[in-house]
Formats: C-alpha cells, structure tokens, sequence
C-alpha cells in the first residue's frame, strides 16, 4: 500500500465512505435519468454521461437501505474500472481527503453477505469511521446483475 | 323620528298658515273698520271746519253789529247834536228817534240773526259731539276686537309677513287717523280762537252800547258754552287718539310674537338638515373603511407572492453553491490524477471548497 491516498468521501445513509479518487471518473448531480426496463431493483436508470450511456446503481438500495427521493445534495459518482463505468447514486459526497495508509484497517471479518465484500478496509480519520469501497467489487456484481453493461 | 317630527311640525305650520289667513281677514275687517272711522273722523272735522265758518261768520257779524253799533253812537251823537241845534222841530226830532228805533230794531234783528246763528253753531258743536261719541264707541269696539284677537293668536310661519305689512297698513292708517284727530283738534283750536275774538268783541260792544249789552252776554255766554264743548270734543278726540296708540302697540306686539315662531320653525329645519347630513356623513365614512380593508387585502397577496419569489432565490443559491462544490471536487479529483501536475489546481480547489 502507498503511504497516502486519495479519496472521495461519500455518505450514505448516515455513514461516510470513501471511494479512491483514482478511480473516480467525474462526479455529477443527478439530473436526468432513463429508467431501464428489465433492470435489477438497485438500478435506477440509466444516465448520460461525457457522450455514453451509463446505468446509475442506487447504493443505498444495493446496500440494502430504503429509497429516498434525490435533493440538491445527491451525487452521481461515476466510477471506471477495466473499461465498465458505473454510476453510483450516494446521498452525499463534498469531501476530498487524504487517508494515511497507516489508518486503514482490513474489513472485520464479522461481517459477512454482500456488504463485506464491497469493502477494501476500514479508516479513522479525526474520529471518524469511514468504511473504503471496493470498486471493483461493486463493478463486477453491477456487471454480473445487470445483462448490458 | 325626525319624520314625523317635520310632518308634525308641517300640520301645525298649515293649521298656523289658516289661523294667520283668517287673522288677516279680521285685519282687513278692522281696517275696513278704521276706514269707516276715519271716514266719520273726516266728517267730523268737515263739520267742525263748518262750526269753524259759522263762528268766524258770526265774529264777522258781531264786527258788523260792533260797526252798526258805533254808527249808531255815532248817529246818536249826531243826533244829540242836530238836536241841540234844531229846537222846536218835533217831527224831525220824532223821526230822527223812529229812525233810531228803525235802526234799533235793525240792530235786534242782526243780534237776533245772531243769536240764532249761535244756536246753530250749538246745534252743529252738539252733532259733532254726538259724532266724536260715536267715533269713541266704535274705536273702543275696535280695541275689544284686538284684545280678542290677540287672545286667540297662536304660533304661525311664513304667512306672517303678509300679516306684518297688513299690519304696517293699519299702523300708517292709525297713523292717518292721529293726523286726522290732531287736524281737528286744530280746526277746534282754530274754533276756540275764532271764540275768544268774538268773546273779545262781544264785551267791547258790551262796553259802548246799553241796549245791546245783554244780547253781546248772551252771545259770550254761548261762546263759552261752545268753547266748554271744545274742550269735551278735544278729550274725545285725544282719547280716540290714544285708542289708535294702543291699536297700533297690540298689533306691534303680535308682530313680535309671530316673528318668533318663524325663527323657532327655522332653527328646527336647520336642525333636521344637519342630522340627515351627519348620518350621509358616517355612511361615507363606512364606504371608505371598506374600500381601504379592500387594498389592505391586495397587500397581503402581494406579500405572499413576495414571499414565494424570496423562497425560489434562496433554492437557486443553494443550487449554485452545490454546483460550485461539485465542480472543485471534480477539480480535486483531476488534480490528483495529474500528480505533480496538478497540485495548483489541487490548491485551489480545495480553497474553492
């Protein structure tokens, strides 16, 4: 691990996590968005984004939280990874931060199901607990949930 | 109320209009009445004038009997004289006495004529006096009218002017009446001085001639007596004069009274006036409360609408400043994929946020 990352810290449903700027293509507002027919639940539709088509993932719903409605403060994070681009729809994300590799944590081994396995680790930052999002992860079980890409 | 209080106040003033109608037509009847006095008045003074003449004719025949008098002193003398010169002639001297007694007897009729024209004259002075009496009866019949007049006056309105100038004609009329008495207490002064000449000559011929003495008494005597009915004509007349005074007084004071029920009247339509217009007054005064209540509406509205205008630009700063926050993060994220590169973007994005 490198000494020090940078992350966009998100929020979603009262708890903040971090998705590596890396991997972050751009961050929108959610303004327009196409629902999909045939889609899985989580997905909300799909959004347009830097000239393609791409399908919008509501976390919270993926993460099992309940569907609130979009306000001013809801972000589309279009994340990348091996070629897929994915938009995740958090309630938050206004941070940019830097997490010393020394604060990351890996993920407890407790917690099992779908949550787990989207976690890269766990960080304290100034007292608080930010869990650090897989990227891929969430890429390849999108992918494998939804027929187009 | 006011209503019915002005329609009172019309039945009284019509009852009040009828009552100063038949107070004018008493009036025209009392100077109708005066008329008539004045009329006998004039009578009265044309016969007094008349008794005046008489007198004055009566002085100019006592002067005549005065002058036949002292031509016969003169004769006499005369006589005296032709006697002393003529002694002897008794014929002459019995003529010259049958003369005398010619002309004595001349002198006993014109006394006689006289004496009748004083009877005559007492005759006249008597009918005056029965004339004047009938003058005081009617005059004071006159006032006994006007008292029951006035007691049966009430409050009228605007009839009473007509009534007034009436009345100024009654007064001017009482006014010629007063003219009229004191022209004939004049013509009566001018009477008593005529008498008092023939009183005057009456007692020189008393003075010059015997034989006529006791008829030029007789004569002062009747002139006496006519001066003592002057006086008793100058009483009734004064009298009917004061009468008119009185007249003229009681109708001044009805005058006076009717003035002030037409002021009374007016002030309580005045007073009638101002209270329709204080009621228009609030009435309009109520239309302008609504009126202002009405744009005090529209201002509420407009508030709102203010309100909401206010509440879409505090959304559209929020929005930009979500917008500015996305865009430095997006900043951020650029920066840190350019590394090295990009830290003075990095910086200032972070200020940015």
């Amino acid at each position: 691990m490198s000494s020090a990352e940078p992350y966009v810290l998100c929020e979603l449903a009262g708890t903040a996590y971090a998705v590596p700027s890396r991997a972050v293509e751009r961050m929108e507002m959610v303004e327009q968005i196409t629902p999909a027919p045939n889609a899985p639940a989580f997905v909300d539709g799909v959004v347009f984004s830097r000239g393609r088509v791409v399908p919008a993932v509501n976390l919270r719903l993926r993460f099992g939280f309940g569907w609130v409605p979009y306000d001013l403060r809801t972000r589309l994070v279009v994340v990348a990874h091996a070629g897929r681009a994915v938009g995740l729809i958090v309630d938050a994300a206004r941070e940019f931060v830097t997490i010393p590799a020394d604060a990351v944590q890996p993920p407890p081994e407790g917690l099992a199901g779908t949550g787990g396995s989207y976690l890269a680790g766990v960080a304290t930052l100034a007292g608080k607990v930010i869990l650090i999002l897989d990227v891929a992860a969430v890429l390849e079980h999108t992918a494998t949930a939804a027929p187009d890409a | 109320m006011a209503a019915t209080d002005t329609e009172t106040l019309r039945g009284e003033a019509d009852q009040i209009s009828t009552a100063a109608d038949e107070l004018v037509r008493t009036t025209d009847q009392v100077l109708a009445g005066t008329r008539l006095q004045l009329r006998s008045l004039d009578d009265a003074a044309s016969s007094a004038n008349e008794t005046a003449a008489s007198l004055k004719e009566t002085a100019g025949q006592v002067a005549t009997v005065a002058g036949a008098a002292e031509e016969l002193a003169s004769s006499v003398n005369e006589m005296a004289a032709s006697v002393e010169q003529v002694t002897g002639n008794a014929t002459r001297f019995n003529t010259a006495v049958a003369e005398t007694a010619g002309t004595l007897e001349q002198t006993a009729a014109a006394v006689a004529a006289v004496t009748a024209r004083a009877q005559e004259m007492a005759t006249s002075a008597t009918e005056l006096r029965g004339a004047v009496a009938e003058m005081a009866a009617s005059i004071k019949g006159v006032s006994e009218d006007t008292v029951s007049l006035a007691a049966g006056i009430e409050e009228s309105s605007t009839a009473v002017e007509e009534l007034a100038r009436s009345v100024q004609g009654v007064a001017r009329n009482a006014d010629d009446l007063t003219a009229a008495a004191e022209s004939t207490a004049a013509a009566i002064n001018e009477m008593a001085a005529s008498t008092e000449e023939v009183a005057a000559t009456a007692e020189s011929l008393t003075g010059e001639v015997e034989g006529v003495a006791t008829a030029v008494e007789q004569i002062a005597r009747s002139a006496a007596g006519v001066a003592q009915n002057v006086d008793r004509i100058t009483d009734a007349a004064t009298a009917a004069a004061s009468g008119a005074t009185q007249l003229e007084r009681s109708i001044r004071s009805i005058a006076d009274v009717t003035r002030q029920a037409d002021e009374t009247t007016r002030r309580v339509s005045r007073d009638a006036e101002a209270g329709g217009a204080a009621v228009q007054k609030s009435i309009t005064g109520l239309g302008r409360v609504r009126d202002s209540l009405g744009q005090s509406a529209g201002a509420i509205r407009d508030m709102g609408k203010r309100a909401g205008e206010i509440g879409g630009i505090v959304n559209t700063i929020n929005l930009i400043a979500e917008r500015t926050n996305l865009l430095s993060l997006n900043a951020s994220i650029e920066a840190a994929r350019a590394g090295e590169a990009g830290r003075g973007f990095a910086v200032v994005a972070e200020e940015i946020r």
